[in-house]
């Protein structure tokens, strides 16, 4: 049996719909907090070994992306536990705290020490990165002056770097141009296929998670319906939605 | 436990606390005609604008009003705007903070370590007036060092309370501006609490008052060549070291939740 990298024991997320109260309205807001409340996760249990790739599909709204929250550290969880046996666990996302009048040198150490990079790992990844990203000497120009293609392209050469022994991923798959979009694709399936990487993936494309996951959860109002061989359980989602229209 | 938990997540985001204050300053500067020279001729020109009115228009003030009323200046800016960005800090740090775990009191850290770099321009500026006024500099100033600790731990135990406080309730920014602005005239940043507030108002000012306190001391170390009240430091720093303990065990505890409320507010 290989070693397990991530547990989560009977998880639920729940939203209290803590909208910020009015001073002025503050008796009638206060009643109201206690009624609205919602389970985002109900009792997700499931492990998941080193190095295996775990697809994760659902409708719009149906926890995914709060279920790599919770598993990121960023939520909570109001009841279960999350064991991370001492992993690294972060959400790959795209441009984490830029700020558009700085370069994107600046950028590229705000964003890498907030993604929990050290000052030095990234000094000494920099090179790649702006290699990477097809900058060349816009790299010290603000961020203002780039394009929108731009600036994905700097986001995504700067999480592509991220080392961690959990990733997960919410839909971020492709950016920029057709050329780009196919180094980042391949950038990240290598990522992704590296044996010691534990991978959530989320994602709507279901030959993408047929293609690339060792095993699939399909997600439905917070549970888990189905937990198993990645074919059979995309199989069983998409017969669930074409019954359903 | 809080204690240690401070200190570790402290060592592992300071680079990233340094790195993004002296990012927010180049912001600052980038945004602005003139740049940095604001951060001189900010403080400056308020410096004029009260000894004008208090030297011309009330008739009141000494010779050395303008170095007395910029000292006082320079002490109430670093905890007025630190205090004053903290209360929605969350919100504007929101795009952030759902994308990744950050402990929250690190916002406002940078907030503050950016607000301490202005404050040590300002020093500089101190320095330089104080050879204008004939102030004479005295060996005592290196009683700026504790003073400034005990400044800044009181505001950061007070930003941190108003940020938590900022992210439930709507209509903090507006309560915090009011008592701030009460709080500005009471900490005797136009005059001086030992010589124009009779006892024991004078007392009470400076047991509750913490930057009432705090100015009195930078004017006694800058301006008197005189030592500082230890007891009142003291005094501060153990009410500051204790809140800031109370404050972050409080965000500490409901900052996972901060992220749920302003996500989409």
């Amino acid at each position: 049996m290989a070693n397990i990298a991530l547990g989560l024991h009977q998880v639920s997320v729940s939203y209290q719909i803590i909208n910020t109260f009015r001073i002025r309205k503050l008796k009638s807001d206060l009643k109201d907090q206690k009624i609205q409340r919602f389970f985002a996760l109900k009792d997700i249990s499931f492990s998941l070994e080193q190095g295996k790739i775990l697809g994760i599909i659902g409708k719009n709204g149906s926890g995914k992306s709060t279920l790599l929250k919770a598993i990121a550290g960023i939520f909570t969880p109001d009841k279960g536990e999350i064991d991370l046996k001492n992993n690294r666990a972060s959400l790959l996302s795209l441009g984490v705290g830029f700020q558009s009048s700085l370069s994107g040198l600046d950028n590229i150490y705000l964003s890498g020490m907030l993604l929990g990079m050290k000052r030095a790992e990234i000094q000494k990844n920099v090179d790649e990165i702006i290699e990477f990203s097809e900058l060349e000497d816009f790299i010290y120009k603000s961020v203002n002056t780039y394009s929108s293609g731009m600036v994905s392209k700097l986001a995504f050469s700067i999480s592509s770097i991220l080392d961690t022994d959990i990733l997960l991923i919410d839909e971020v798959l492709s950016v920029g141009d057709i050329g780009f979009r196919k180094k980042s694709f391949e950038k990240i399936h290598k990522i992704i296929s590296d044996k010691t990487k534990t991978v959530l993936l989320v994602s709507h494309d279901e030959s993408m998670v047929r293609k690339q996951c060792d095993e699939a959860i399909w997600l439905e109002q917070g549970k888990i319906v189905q937990h198993g061989d990645t074919n059979t359980t995309v199989d069983a989602y998409l017969e669930f939605m074409e019954k359903k229209k | 436990m809080n204690f240690t938990r401070f200190f570790n997540d402290l060592k592992k985001y300071w680079e990233y606390i340094s790195f993004a204050s002296k990012a927010e300053l180049k912001t600052e500067v980038s945004g602005s005609f003139l740049g940095w020279i604001w951060w001189v001729l900010d403080p400056l020109l308020f410096m004029m604008v009260y000894t004008f009115v208090v030297s011309f228009v009330f008739e009141s003030g000494g010779e050395d009003f303008p170095i007395f009323v910029f000292v006082g200046l320079t002490a109430w800016n670093f905890m007025n705007n630190t205090i004053t960005s903290s209360v929605k800090i969350i919100v504007s740090f929101r795009s952030i903070i759902s994308k990744v775990y950050l402990p929250k009191f690190v916002l406002i850290l940078v907030r503050m370590y950016k607000n301490l770099i202005k404050l040590g321009i300002s020093f500089i500026l101190v320095f330089v007036l104080m050879i204008f006024f004939n102030v004479e500099y005295s060996w005592k100033l290196i009683f700026l060092l504790p003073i400034v600790i005990v400044h800044s731990i009181t505001t950061f135990a007070i930003s941190v309370f108003v940020a938590h406080i900022g992210v439930f309730v709507a209509d903090s920014v507006n309560i915090v501006n009011v008592i701030l602005r009460f709080l500005f005239y009471v900490s005797g940043t136009l005059y001086s609490i030992a010589e124009r507030i009779p006892e024991p108002f004078q007392t009470i000012m400076l047991h509750v008052n913490p930057i009432a306190s705090i100015i009195q001391e930078y004017r006694n170390v800058i301006m008197y060549q005189s030592f500082p009240s230890l007891y009142y430091l003291f005094y501060w720093l153990v009410i500051g070291v204790i809140l800031s303990l109370a404050s972050l065990s409080l965000m500490y505890r409901y900052e996972n939740t901060y992220v749920k409320v302003v996500q989409n507010g």
